[in-house]
């Protein structure tokens, strides 16, 4: 808590009075939030900052605390230490004004299924102490957002997974949160509603909206404006996709990384890991990514590649395709993770 | 990758002309193939799932016992009040035989006839028995002599059985003491001591006055916790439990949201039956209404608690049905529903006590049959509301543990 961040958490109410006040931008402060369950911490000392109208992506594997963060952050858990805050809101103090300021769209979308759409936006709606008229109000505005209008008298149990996220969205919108919590919103539906649910995001962060989305595809996570990624309840990465994918220290000093694109690639793939001079082989699609040993200079890592694999393929082979390449964001946390692990 | 396809045709071809099996082969592969691994995979889920192994080893333990011990068709120790006019050595004679069977238990000597007729419709007697003055004078003469007996009809196996034990009771001490007479007077062999039974609130000993009063509290029991705790584990299921947590909802307003329309359906369903009652079985209300609606309230809000703790504690729906039903058990067994309580080990008895349904039980069925007045219904009254507080308060507890 004696943190240099400590200056962005603002007191309860401080800024109530003069909302004109752009109050440093940070909307949403995570500041050495821990919390523990018996001897068992499932957050370890959780800092970040997301900015005004910022998409943060939150990764993770499951189970590594990211729910709890949220969870922390909404105002519904108690961290057990640390704190964090909600457009100047102390999360700790004030967990019903955090609540009002926050929406929140779970995996399980959360809709009653046997009620209307409409019925489901309304419900939200009051429970948030929307009055009807402005209810009312808000619907017309998410349904031409949502394209949800034809189907506002339909039951939400006969939406298919991307319109029912588009309503589970509304639902969590329809009291004008400025920040919005997203936890896989995306897990099991198809990529053109995933790409629909997307464009939604932008449009609500043009608006000023700011996100905090959990996700485990990775290109969905390239969309994001920054990105942390959680492992074993520690923040071990946070920043943009560039700047962690250009991290000095992502690879230990002297290690790189090449891409080879052959034919046939299975078999080839299988032959590589074996190779016991190659620190890593992962193989995506037709691309397999070999991480060099160390201290071997580029060149020489693709020269004996090469040899190795005309060595053993020569007749089959295709033509080879190597070259030097930059880790992607999933080798990013592949690294960071197997680095925590040990 | 074509090779692999290749090879996995060929496997395909080959798998359609198997080889000639015998019958007893054939029952073996589809043992192995495909009984045996469901089967296996079945005793994990089963060996996994604790709530269900708890309920499928309890359940028959649980009724064993109480049908084996606690349900007893003999009835025994019915509470007796004694209204003794006569303070003679042939009255204690008649009550020590009295008590000597083991079906009377003389609780109480009383005063004056209204005592006894007020213990009856308070219900802390189920049997009254007034010895007439003089009885020792005419007994000892060998006059006849009478022996009023008041019976509480309401629950019509105790009642005629009761009757019965009477009527037993007088011709055995009539015997004796013709046995005794014998060598003066052989002619004298007639009924010396008469017992005469008369039955209270239910003249003609029709079943329905055990059942019908005693099934409201069931009813509502039932519908109550079974329809609330399904509808919250259902909202866990769907995951708009974990949705309403991040609103601004407390969970008290969404506790007491949810069990007032059950509470409502249960006032509802308890004054069909109410009216079912008096239409179909012609059951009419003795007491005061209003003062058993007041106990219907009461007795919800400890059956709902039950039902919060139980949605709390249950993971689905087919769990917290398997816990109601669980609680449904003793609930009909051990409340002096079906079976007289005075008869139970006291085991069960404490345990019945326990019960919620008991209590309201006995004021269903003191208010509608027997009349009871509120004063001497206010202990199973302040027991209601205790367990309700408790009750309610223990399940704030435990529903916000469970949330958090």
């Amino acid at each position: 808590m004696n943190s240099s961040q400590n200056t962005n958490i603002h007191p309860v109410g401080a800024h109530h009075d003069e909302p004109a006040n752009p109050y440093d931008n940070n909307v949403i402060i995570a500041d050495k939030l821990t919390k523990a369950f018996g001897t068992k911490t499932v957050v370890d000392d959780v800092s970040f900052q997301i900015k005004r109208g910022e998409i943060f992506g939150f990764l993770g594997p499951n189970g590594s605390g990211k729910s709890t963060v949220i969870r922390m952050l909404c105002g519904v858990l108690n961290p057990s230490s640390g704190g964090g805050s909600i457009e100047g809101i102390d999360i700790t103090k004030a967990s019903n004004q955090v609540r009002r300021s926050v929406g929140y769209v779970s995996q399980k979308f959360g809709l009653y299924p046997d009620l209307t759409v409409k019925q489901n936006m309304e419900f939200y709606g009051r429970v948030y102490g929307v009055n009807d008229e402005k209810i009312k109000l808000r619907i017309q505005q998410l349904c031409k957002k949502t394209n949800l209008t034809p189907f506002l008298e339909n039951k939400a149990e006969t939406l298919s997974g991307g319109w029912k996220q588009r309503l589970a969205l509304a639902c969590a919108i329809l009291h004008e949160p400025s920040v919005l919590f997203l936890d896989e919103p995306t897990a099991g539906i198809d990529p053109v509603a995933r790409r629909e649910v997307w464009d939604l995001l932008f449009e609500l962060s043009t608006e000023g909206m700011t996100m905090l989305v959990t996700t485990h595809y990775m290109d969905e996570a390239e969309r994001c404006h920054r990105v942390g990624y959680i492992y074993m309840s520690k923040l071990i990465a946070l920043g943009s996709i560039d700047e962690l994918t250009a991290l000095p220290n992502l690879y230990p000093e002297g290690y790189h990384q090449v891409v080879i694109q052959a034919e046939p690639t299975m078999k080839i793939y299988a032959a590589l890991t074996e190779m016991d001079f190659i620190t890593n082989v992962t193989l995506f699609g037709k691309n397999i990514h070999c991480v060099s040993p160390k201290e071997l200079p580029d060149e020489e890592f693709k020269k004996l590649i090469i040899e190795k694999i005309e060595d053993a393929f020569k007749p089959s082979l295709s033509a080879i395709t190597i070259e030097h390449s930059k880790a992607s964001l999933e080798d990013v946390f592949v690294i960071l993770t197997q680095r925590q692990a040990q | 990758m074509t090779d692999k396809m290749n090879s996995l045709d060929l496997a395909g071809v080959h798998h359609d002309v198997p080889a000639p099996e015998s019958t007893i082969e054939q029952i073996k592969k589809f043992w192995n193939e495909e009984v045996k691994p469901i089967m296996v995979k079945e005793w994990v889920h089963i060996f996994n799932d604790i709530t269900t192994l708890r309920i499928a080893i309890v359940i028959p333990l649980f009724q064993l016992t109480i049908f084996g011990y606690a349900i007893n068709n003999e009835v025994r120790n019915v509470s007796t009040y004694v209204f003794d006019q006569d303070q003679s050595k042939a009255s204690t004679q008649f009550l020590q035989k009295a008590e000597a069977t083991t079906f009377f238990k003389i609780n109480k000597f009383v005063g004056s006839r209204d005592e006894l007729s007020d213990s009856l419709v308070s219900g802390k007697a189920k049997v009254a028995i007034a010895i007439p003055p003089g009885y020792n004078r005419d007994f000892n003469a060998g006059h006849s002599s009478q022996i009023q007996v008041l019976i509480d009809g309401s629950d019509s196996n105790v009642a005629s059985q009761a009757q019965s034990a009477l009527q037993l009771l007088g011709s055995s001490v009539s015997q004796d003491k013709n046995q005794k007479n014998r060598i003066g007077s052989m002619e004298q062999s007639n009924q010396l001591v008469e017992v005469r039974p008369r039955f209270l609130f239910n003249p003609n000993l029709e079943t329905a006055y055990l059942i019908v009063p005693g099934l409201l509290g069931i009813i509502v029991f039932l519908v109550t916790s079974f329809l609330c705790s399904l509808s919250i584990v259902s909202e866990k299921e769907k995951g708009t439990l974990e949705q309403l947590l991040v609103t601004p909802l407390s969970p008290l307003g969404l506790m007491i949201g949810k069990v007032i329309p059950y509470m409502t359906i249960g006032f509802f369903d308890f004054n069909l039956s109410l009216l079912l009652m008096y239409v179909v079985f012609g059951i009419p209300i003795r007491g005061n209404f209003l003062l058993l609606e007041l106990a219907v309230i009461i007795f919800m809000f400890s059956s709902l608690g039950v039902s919060l703790v139980i949605s709390a504690l249950a993971k689905s729906q087919t769990q917290a049905s398997q816990l109601v039903m669980m609680q449904m058990l003793p609930s009909i067994l051990l409340s002096g529903y079906i079976f007289p309580f005075e008869s139970m080990p006291s085991i069960f008895k404490f345990i019945g006590y326990a019960l919620p349904v008991t209590h309201f039980i006995a004021i269903s069925r003191g208010i509608i049959l027997r009349g009871t007045e509120f004063h001497h219904l206010w202990i199973p009254f302040l027991v209601l509301l205790v367990y309700g507080l408790v009750i309610l308060r223990i399940s704030v507890k435990v529903f916000k543990k469970q949330i958090a």
